[in-house]
């Protein structure tokens, strides 16, 4: 499947549950190239889940064609670059689809004050350092509920390592499962210690600051659209499609709603090309 | 003319420079290219820990006042920037800068500045507002003036700093790294013995280039009280899908107290907003808050009004070493030959001359360096995945182009391994990033920082745990 990517009428960039989703309703348009930058389809979904294996089948046996383990990198509204184990390709192609999935809020973008310090980390980056299956830390605060906040945390306790999520957690009764303590979000949030965090302050709207310590501050709130391909990056070509959603959650119904995103984009760009 | 004197474990070296910030490694690769040997002990673990790597990397044509040695030694700087950048491999831009007036009385204040460039011989000229908005578009179309600097550019200051220490252990700087000097003893011949936890050196000379703690190094040494302190500024940094629209820097015009809020485009693509001027007394408060940073947003819309919150995909703060004598290039007063070499904030734009005339004055004093005609002048150039145009070239160079690992800003493993693989390596994911740019991008390293710890612990011997994520901290508790 890790192919040379092939010129297509549409090419989708991601091959998670709603680049499948995508995928499948180009199909019906005109030949389909879906790119991944790993080697297996799934994204967060994971290539193993069952889900997976049966839309992977069935875009495939439609004529999809994948070119997985490769990463788009420039579009020029006509050509995708194209980095691969064999080069960098030019991939023709009018359509450009980005289904490049969600990354969690940088400090930037959750307003955190404070230091720099070592020990903060962003869920993703958690996620893959953990299951390495040492034990990073001791006490682990994580910030928000987006997708990343459970897997870090059960990650986390598995290997010894306490947990306070700092959330609204009102509609998710279930949290004492994975987490020890929680925290309501607060209007601040300050990281105190220069070479290593020590500590989160929080501070709540009517002024209230706590100081929760800690050895590391996991960055799992505020999901946003991943978008890394140079010259797709803003939603002003008609050609380009983002589908990025932050809901639903489930593989099944994120597939479904791409889907459902894809067929009106269709429609708007004039159909089957 | 290295001499090891093995037999008390001290290394001698003709000159020890303290300070492995801009102007330490500039001093140092000039006299790397003498007969004179010299070692660099820096306190943090890597080179370009300080000032040098908080600030907005503008190089400056003028920074002012006239008739000061600064501003000389910025007008020995700045016409050979393309060259020095071309020969260290250093990303470096002259795209001018525009200075704007927004009422009249800002337009007086633009005439005097005009006067003084016009005094240092730098080129300015004044511009109405439609050439304004011609040279920068998204400038205030409410300009009543602005003032054209041509020579005004701008530089990747952290791969400057790392390019010049480079340089100088490529001719034969020995660099210390974890060495701060914690001891002075000054030795009946003259020279100074210093001590370090990474073992003690002696030097015929001692350059200080400790930055915002050039004073404790002079208090050490037994020289003159530097009186200095910490000037903290923040900074917002904006997203390349905003700032590689900016042309120009957008510089307001300057009060008497302050240079103000600036709109700096930066050679990696992303714009700079700042500094913030905040005297301080803790040199180590590198804390960014978010009053000032929605404050200088704010001032930053006066010049570009269409920045938003939304764009700024990083804040963060650096401490200028503030002083009652902003530039020093002098030896001390009692203690002859401690060299000080500190500058408030005009290091960066300085930094190619003040590591000619440090040599000027310390062979004035009379130290021995001759001219090596065998020393390297040029580092092996690393081309960037980001600016190239000519892909296939760069695989055929190197199959590890092609792993692109910083998506946001296209850095590849070929650049990454050179940046842990160079004369001074990196070794923390914070020293690729000084390096390479990676993680620099709007997801600030979400999607690859666990590839980047995985080689970095790779090249440095560590594992996930205990790989560094910053100079100062590793990844695991
Ligand atoms: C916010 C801000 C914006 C700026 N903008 C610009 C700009 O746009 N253009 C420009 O040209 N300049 C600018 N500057 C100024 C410029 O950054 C500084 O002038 C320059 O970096 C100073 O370099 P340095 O080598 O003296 O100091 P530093 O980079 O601070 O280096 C000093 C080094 O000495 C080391 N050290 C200290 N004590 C010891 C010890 N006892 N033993 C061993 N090592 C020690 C420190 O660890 C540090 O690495 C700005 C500065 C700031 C803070």
């Amino acid at each position: 499947m890790t192919a040379r990517a092939a010129d297509a009428a549409y090419v989708v960039v991601g091959a998670g549950p709603s680049g499948l989703g995508c995928a499948s309703e180009l199909l019906h348009a005109g030949p389909v190239t879906v790119i991944d930058r790993i080697p297996v389809t799934g994204g967060t979904a994971g290539w193993e889940n069952p889900l997976i294996k049966d839309l992977t089948r069935d875009v495939v046996s439609r004529g999809a064609h994948f070119a997985l383990g490769q990463t788009a990198v420039r579009y020029d509204g006509a050509t995708l670059t194209v980095a691969s184990p064999t080069g960098f390709q030019p991939v023709a192609t009018r359509h450009l689809v980005f289904a490049g999935g969600l990354r969690p809020g940088t400090p930037a973008d959750l307003h955190i004050d404070g230091y720099r310090p070592a020990g903060v980390v962003p869920a993703t980056v958690a996620e893959h350092l953990l299951r390495t299956g040492v034990q990073l830390w001791t006490h682990a605060v994580i910030l928000g509920n987006g997708p990343w906040a459970r897997p870090v945390a059960e990650l986390c306790r598995k290997l010894g390592t306490r947990v306070t999520v700092v959330a609204d957690l009102a509609d998710v009764p279930d949290w004492s499962q994975w987490a020890d303590k929680r925290i309501d979000a607060t209007a601040r949030v300050r990281v105190a210690g220069r070479d290593r965090i020590s500590g989160v302050e929080l501070t709540t709207a009517d002024g209230t600051t706590s100081l929760t310590s800690c050895d590391a501050l996991v960055l799992a709130a505020d999901p946003r659209p991943n978008r890394n391909v140079v010259g797709a990056l803003t939603e002003d070509d008609p050609n380009v499609l983002f589908h990025q959603p932050t809901q639903p959650t489930s593989p099944r119904l994120r597939y479904d709603a791409a889907a459902r995103a894809t067929r009106s984009w269709l429609q708007t760009i004039g159909g089957p090309s | 003319m290295t001499q090891m004197n093995s037999s008390t474990g001290t290394d001698r070296f003709d000159v020890v420079v303290v300070g492995g910030g801009v102007l330490g490694t500039s001093v140092a690769a000039r006299l790397a290219a003498t007969s004179a040997s010299v070692c660099v002990l820096e306190a943090a673990s890597d080179v370009c820990e300080g000032a040098s790597k908080g600030n907005a990397g503008t190089a400056c044509s003028y920074y002012g006042p006239p008739g000061t040695l600064e501003t000389e030694l910025i007008n020995r700087s700045y016409p050979h920037w393309e060259e020095l950048c071309g020969r260290l491999g250093v990303a470096y831009r002259r795209g001018g800068a525009i200075m704007l007036a927004l009422d009249d009385a800002e337009a007086e204040t633009l005439g005097h500045t005009l006067a003084e460039l016009d005094e240092a011989g730098v080129r300015g000229e004044m511009k109405t507002p439609a050439e304004v908005a011609q040279l920068e578009p998204l400038a205030n179309m409410a300009t009543v003036a602005g003032l054209w600097m041509p020579d005004e550019g701008v530089i990747d200051p952290m791969a400057l700093t790392v390019a010049y220490a480079n340089l100088a252990v490529t001719n034969g700087a020995q660099l210390r790294l974890n060495a701060p000097v914690t001891t002075i003893r000054r030795l009946d011949d003259g020279s100074m013995e210093l001590a370090t936890p990474q073992g003690t050196v002696r030097g015929r000379y001692v350059v200080n280039a400790a930055g915002v703690r050039a004073g404790d190094v002079s208090e050490l040494a037994g020289g003159e009280p530097l009186r200095s302190w910490p000037r903290k500024g923040q900074y917002a940094v904006l997203d390349r899908r905003f700032a590689e629209q900016l042309q120009r820097t957008v510089f307001c015009t300057h009060s008497p107290t302050t240079k103000g809020i600036n709109v700096v485009p930066t050679t990696h693509g992303s714009a700079l907003l700042g500094p913030t001027a905040q005297d301080l007394e803790d040199a180590g408060d590198t804390s960014t808050d978010r009053d000032q940073v929605e404050a200088l947003i704010e001032s930053a819309r006066r010049l570009v009004p269409s920045i938003t919150r939304d764009v700024v995909i990083k804040t963060f703060a650096a401490n200028r070493p503030a002083s009652e004598e902003p530039h020093r290039l002098r030896f001390d007063q009692t203690v002859a030959n401690l060299l000080h070499v500190t500058n408030r904030s005009a290091g960066v734009s300085v930094s190619p001359a003040a590591g000619a005339y440090a040599l000027d004055l310390l062979r004035d004093a009379g130290l021995d360096a001759e001219d090596r005609p065998d020393a390297v002048r040029a580092l092996p150039s690393t081309p960037r995945l980001r600016t190239a145009t000519d892909l296939n070239t760069l695989f055929a160079q190197d199959p590890l182009y092609a792993q692109v690992v910083c998506a946001c800003e296209s850095v590849s493993a070929a650049e990454i391994n050179r940046a842990l693989t160079s004369p001074v390596p990196a070794c923390s994911l914070d020293g690729v990033r000084k390096r390479t740019g990676a993680m620099y991008g709007r997801c600030q390293g979400s999607l690859c920082a666990a590839g980047i710890s995985f080689l970095t612990a790779l090249h440095t011997n560590t594992g996930p745990r205990d790989v560094k994520q910053t100079a100062h901290g590793t990844v695991g508790q």
